[in-house]
């Protein structure tokens, strides 16, 4: 009889621990679980009790990125909104399409959502993806930052992207510069090949990894978010790092004084867009119910508008269904017509 | 009777590895790169081919020098019953896990338990008292993970008929 | 600001108490094969949304200890590793534990892996500027060579065939190559089925080639022979851990260099607690006076394994706080919190965040004592578990390792991959090839060939760079050195074999 008593004992202590951990945990919700279903009032046949159990914002990228960083703050806002748990997970491969094809496919019963990028056009001019945002239900933009920008070493011969694109003519292939399949590095790389420049363009890994290639001589030029660089920096940092200039379609607000590549004289310019995806087939009501719970927050909550400058320099940025639907699709448009250019390869 | 072991040992290494190496030819290039991603999986089919071709070499030279061999037979079973034990429990789990979303979890597992400890008990000690007492264990214990599992860490397990 | 962060975790009580639960919860996990650190800490992360910043990461930080260090209670009780951080543990742990003496066994794990916790986080504390700037001058040469090196150490490891070791070594190889390729993601060996996408995760790897194997090679005997009855001839009644300070004292040199090893490869992203106590094993074992007791059940086995798999943790903490790269998937998960509570990881996180480095660092040390004291209540209750007889465990194993897999992705696919990877664990026990190489082929696989990858697009294709880069040229001489003197040791015995026959 005395086989498995600890046993037991240990299990009930396990539960006993765990569900007062779940009391904890639901206790949180509980005390605003009341904004959750109201939203939806027009009369709808579909259930106007969403949320009731945790959501999950899949993010291709893995933790320590921009895309999941604008993902988790805006989660953990969400959280109090919804009155229940937003979570974030970390699905990646596949330059983002592990993700991506993960909520495509998933279940569209209002819980899973993707959280990506401007990357979801790459990943389908790339090729990686046989799909852009049509294969999806969007729900809204919820950030732009303020931009990524071309980082060197600081001992780097250059200190424009104009005069990297000459220096790479005069030492051609010997310059590395870092791109990923189907990120937006990667038509940087396209583009500064299109503009002359002679690079070894070469994969290095997530943007923390490139950093850190980058301060260890591994690699040459690399393009990231200000978030990630911004400890690395003369001013903010350690001065290790040098920006060559930044490669948005306007001047960043929080960094007023960093060069546009457009400025000089290169013609290469996006903007770094997150999106949040729906699987197709999600009811509408539950999705303009979460567009109109993230719009609360990113125009009005301040303490959410004051992390996201404190950590990028960004500013509060937000579209709602319609608009965000007209943006993804000229996004696509803008890159599939390079499609061919990268499924040839660099 | 080790000999033939190392033999089917490298012969089924030998085969495994030609498929793979033959497979490795479909797989798509990109220019991305300086190798593409055939490459490795032809290195590991074709170093492994030449492995299972080695290790039988071994081991056929091996025997032909007569070497000790160590060799730990299970007294009184013959290749028959173990091959049929096997293939059971194999069967088991297979039938466990296919079954699992549309039973449901506390009932497939109760069932899986109660005949997977029933399989393994030696023959002489399959008592009644026993198995009734297993029988007990198993729900008890599944119904315990389950709601362990699903009411206080959240996770999903399929409800199958009981959800 | 380090006694900031110190004091919020330490007088605070709440915060202590949480700590603690952390601590259990993840040794629990740790302990339950199937069950993962990283689950325990998915679990956890919503929990600690509402926490104060240093309070939420020491949850997790002491859940992660917890994880690393359950482990090894499953190794030697089951010979199943709980996660791949033990799996020399059950090497000796097994044997020792097969002797009678798995209370021994289950002490020395628990107080080395508490002294290898220790000594990482001095490492962390005093150290980790120095370590984080030598982690970033590996390159993607030094990370293949280094890889190199693992995959043939742990091959050595199966010193009576090298050969099957490469074998089996190259399988695991293979099996990670199921899915999408590093670099281009191209799909490969997939046949169209979208589940096989992403691969197979290591959890059904690892879990089904020793565990399920276990039950199908049980089961063989079963239907109508029977087994010797383990709970027989073990020792219930442990004094104190089990082992005595005689016993301790010869340990201190094995128990340093396998932290150092720990936390060397615990910088490197990637390679981490893995390799750590398999690599920590084979050089313990080159470097002992009595190799050949090693895998017969001996404490310095489990000492090198252990000291190494906790040490590790305080390794991944530091590329983890100053570069932003989390060593593996329980660390991107820190990560993640980290991130969410505002950190943002680099060479200034020290001055932005001190606080809650600082509460990091407690929380290690706290969860380490916790650690030492749950267990060593708990051992002679685990040891107990022996006595559950083996023909009722299996099953009920079986059943939690479903569950485990299952929550990976909740789909049925990775349960069915548990038992297919037990049949090929099976199949290999039967054929006695050895199963380490295995697991340690399908960890370092994809690393192994992206890095090949990228250092060979680096060089422009120059292979001579492997070599007049030091330290990768050292890592890849070691390798081929290892290889050669357990070749030639095995040549040497052999000889002596067919001389004394004849």
């Amino acid at each position: 009889m005395k086989k498995g008593f600890s046993k037991v004992i240990a299990l009930a202590l396990a539960l006993a621990m765990s569900l007062s951990l779940a009391a904890c945990g639901s206790g949180n919700g509980g005390n605003s679980g009341g904004t959750s279903g109201g939203a939806a009032s027009s009369g709808s046949a579909a259930p106007t009790e969403w949320p009731t159990k945790p959501i999950n914002f899949v993010v291709p990228w893995s933790a320590g990125g921009d895309t999941d960083f604008f993902a988790r703050t805006l989660a953990k806002y969400l959280t109090d909104e919804l009155g229940v748990a937003v979570n974030v997970t970390n699905t990646t491969g596949g330059g983002g399409s592990v993700a991506s094809n993960e909520v495509k496919d998933s279940n569209p019963d209002g819980y899973t959502f993707l959280c990506f990028d401007t990357a979801l056009a790459l990943n389908h001019s790339c090729g990686i993806a046989d799909f852009g945002y049509e294969a999806f239900d969007p729900v809204c933009l919820n950030a732009k930052n303020s931009g990524e920008y071309l980082v060197v070493r600081k001992d780097f011969p250059c200190d424009t992207i104009a005069e990297l694109i000459e220096y790479s003519k005069e030492n051609p292939g010997s310059i590395k510069l870092a791109a990923n399949t189907g990120a937006t590095s990667y038509y940087v790389a396209v583009k500064l090949t299109e503009l002359g420049g002679d690079f070894n363009v070469v994969n290095a890994g997530s943007s923390s990894e490139r950093v850190a290639s980058l301060i260890g001589g591994h690699i040459d030029v690399s393009s990231h978010a200000m978030g990630v660089i911004s400890q690395y920096l003369e001013g903010t940092g350690t001065g290790e790092l040098k920006i060559l200039g930044c490669l948005a379609t306007e001047r960043s607000e929080a960094f007023p004084d960093i060069e546009l590549a457009t400025e000089q004289g290169v013609d290469l310019a996006y903007d770094m867009i997150y999106n949040i995806l729906a699987p197709k087939g999600t009811d509408p009501e539950v999705i303009k119910t979460l567009s109109a719970a993230c719009g609360k927050i990113i125009n009005e909550n301040e303490d959410y508008a004051k992390e996201i400058w404190d950590a990028y320099g960004a500013s509060p940025f937000y579209k709602d269904t319609q608009d965000a639907t007209n943006d993804l699709k000229a996004d696509d448009e803008k890159f599939m017509a390079y499609s061919e250019v990268f499924q040839k390869g660099l | 009777m080790k000999k033939y072991r190392e033999v089917v040992g490298g012969s089924v290494f030998f085969l495994f590895a030609a498929t793979y190496f033959v497979m490795a030819f479909g797989i798509k290039q990109y220019n991305d790169g300086f190798l593409s991603s055939d490459f490795i999986p032809k290195i590991y089919g074709g170093v492994l081919m030449l492995l299972s071709i080695l290790q039988v070499l071994f081991a056929v030279f091996n025997s032909k020098k007569g070497r000790a061999q160590e060799e730990d037979q299970e007294p009184g079973l013959s290749l028959g019953q173990t091959l049929l034990s096997v293939a059971l429990t194999f069967v088991l789990l297979i039938g466990y896990v296919s079954l699992l979303e549309t039973v449901g979890f506390i009932i497939m597992s109760s069932i899986f338990i109660f005949l997977m400890t029933l399989m393994l008990y030696p023959a002489d000690q399959r008592t009644v008292r026993r198995l009734l007492w297993v029988a007990l264990i198993a729900v008890v214990f599944s119904s315990g993970v389950y709601f362990l599992f699903v009411k206080a860490f959240a996770l999903t397990l399929p409800a199958g008929i009981l959800g | 600001m380090i006694w900031e962060g110190i004091s919020t975790v330490l007088l605070n009580p709440s915060c202590l108490v949480w700590i603690f639960i952390g601590t259990t919860v993840g040794i629990i996990f740790g302990c339950i094969p199937g069950l993962t650190a990283t689950m325990a800490i998915a679990m956890f992360l919503p929990v600690t949304y509402n926490m104060a910043s240093t309070q939420g990461i020491s949850v997790l930080t002491a859940l992660y200890i917890g994880g690393i260090s359950g482990g090894l209670i499953s190794a030697i009780l089951l010979n199943i590793p709980g996660t791949p951080a033990s799996i020399a543990t059950c090497l000796d742990g097994r044997p020792l534990a097969l002797k009678g003496e798995a209370g021994k066994a289950l002490g020395v794990g628990i107080v080395f892996s508490f002294l290898g916790t220790i000594l990482s986080l001095l490492a962390l504390v005093l150290i980790s500027p120095p370590l984080a700037s030598i982690a970033i001058k590996f390159g993607p040469f030094e990370y293949f060579s280094i890889t190199i090196f693992s995959l043939t150490l742990i091959i050595t490891l199966s010193s009576k065939n090298v050969i099957k070791g490469l074998m089996t070594g190259v399988l695991g190889l293979i099996f990670a190559t199921v899915g999408m390729a590093p670099i281009d993601s191209v799909q490969r060996y997939t046949f169209g089925n979208p589940a096989l996408k992403s691969g197979f995760d290591i959890l059904t790897v690892l879990v089904g080639v020793f565990a399920i194997s276990e039950i199908l090679l049980a089961a063989e005997a079963s239907w109508t022979g029977s087994k010797k009855d383990v709970s027989a001839i073990t020792d219930f009644k442990i004094k104190g851990f089990g082992f005595s300070f005689k016993e301790f004292t010869s340990q201190i040199g094995n128990l340093i260099r396998s932290s150092a090893i720990g936390i060397g490869l615990g910088i490197l992203p990637g390679i981490g607690s893995g390799t750590s106590n398999m690599l920590s094993y084979s050089v313990a074992r080159s470097q002992s006076k009595h190799p050949e007791k090693f895998g017969t059940g001996i404490i310095d086995g489990i000492v090198a394994s252990e000291s190494a798999n906790n040490a590790t943790i305080g390794g991944t903490i530091i590329p983890l706080l100053c570069l932003g790269i989390p060593g593996d998937s329980t660390a991107a998960l820190l990560l993640g919190a980290l991130i969410m509570k505002g950190v943002q990881p680099g060479p200034l996180i020290f001055q932005q965040n001190g606080q809650v480095v600082y509460a990091i660092y407690t929380a290690m040390a706290l969860a380490s004592l916790f650690m030492l004291a749950v267990m060593f209540v708990g051992m002679k209750g685990f040891v107990r578990i022996l006595k559950i007889p083996s023909h009722l465990l299996l099953p009920l194993v079986f059943v939690l390792c479903t569950v485990g897999a299952f929550g990976i992705n909740n789909r049925l696919f990775d349960c069915f991959a548990l038992i297919f990877f037990g049949f090929v664990g099976y199949l290999l026990q039967k054929g006695d090839y050895p199963m380490p190489p295995l697991i340690l082929g399908f960890v370092l696989g994809n690393i192994m060939e992206m890095n090949l990858r990228r250092a060979l697009s680096y060089s422009q294709g120059d292979i001579s760079e492997f070599f007049t880069r030091p330290m990768s040229c050292a890592f890849l001489l070691l390798a081929a050195l290892s290889l050669a003197i357990n070749i030639y040791g095995v040549y040497k015995s052999r000889k002596k074999d067919s001389s004394a026959v004849n």
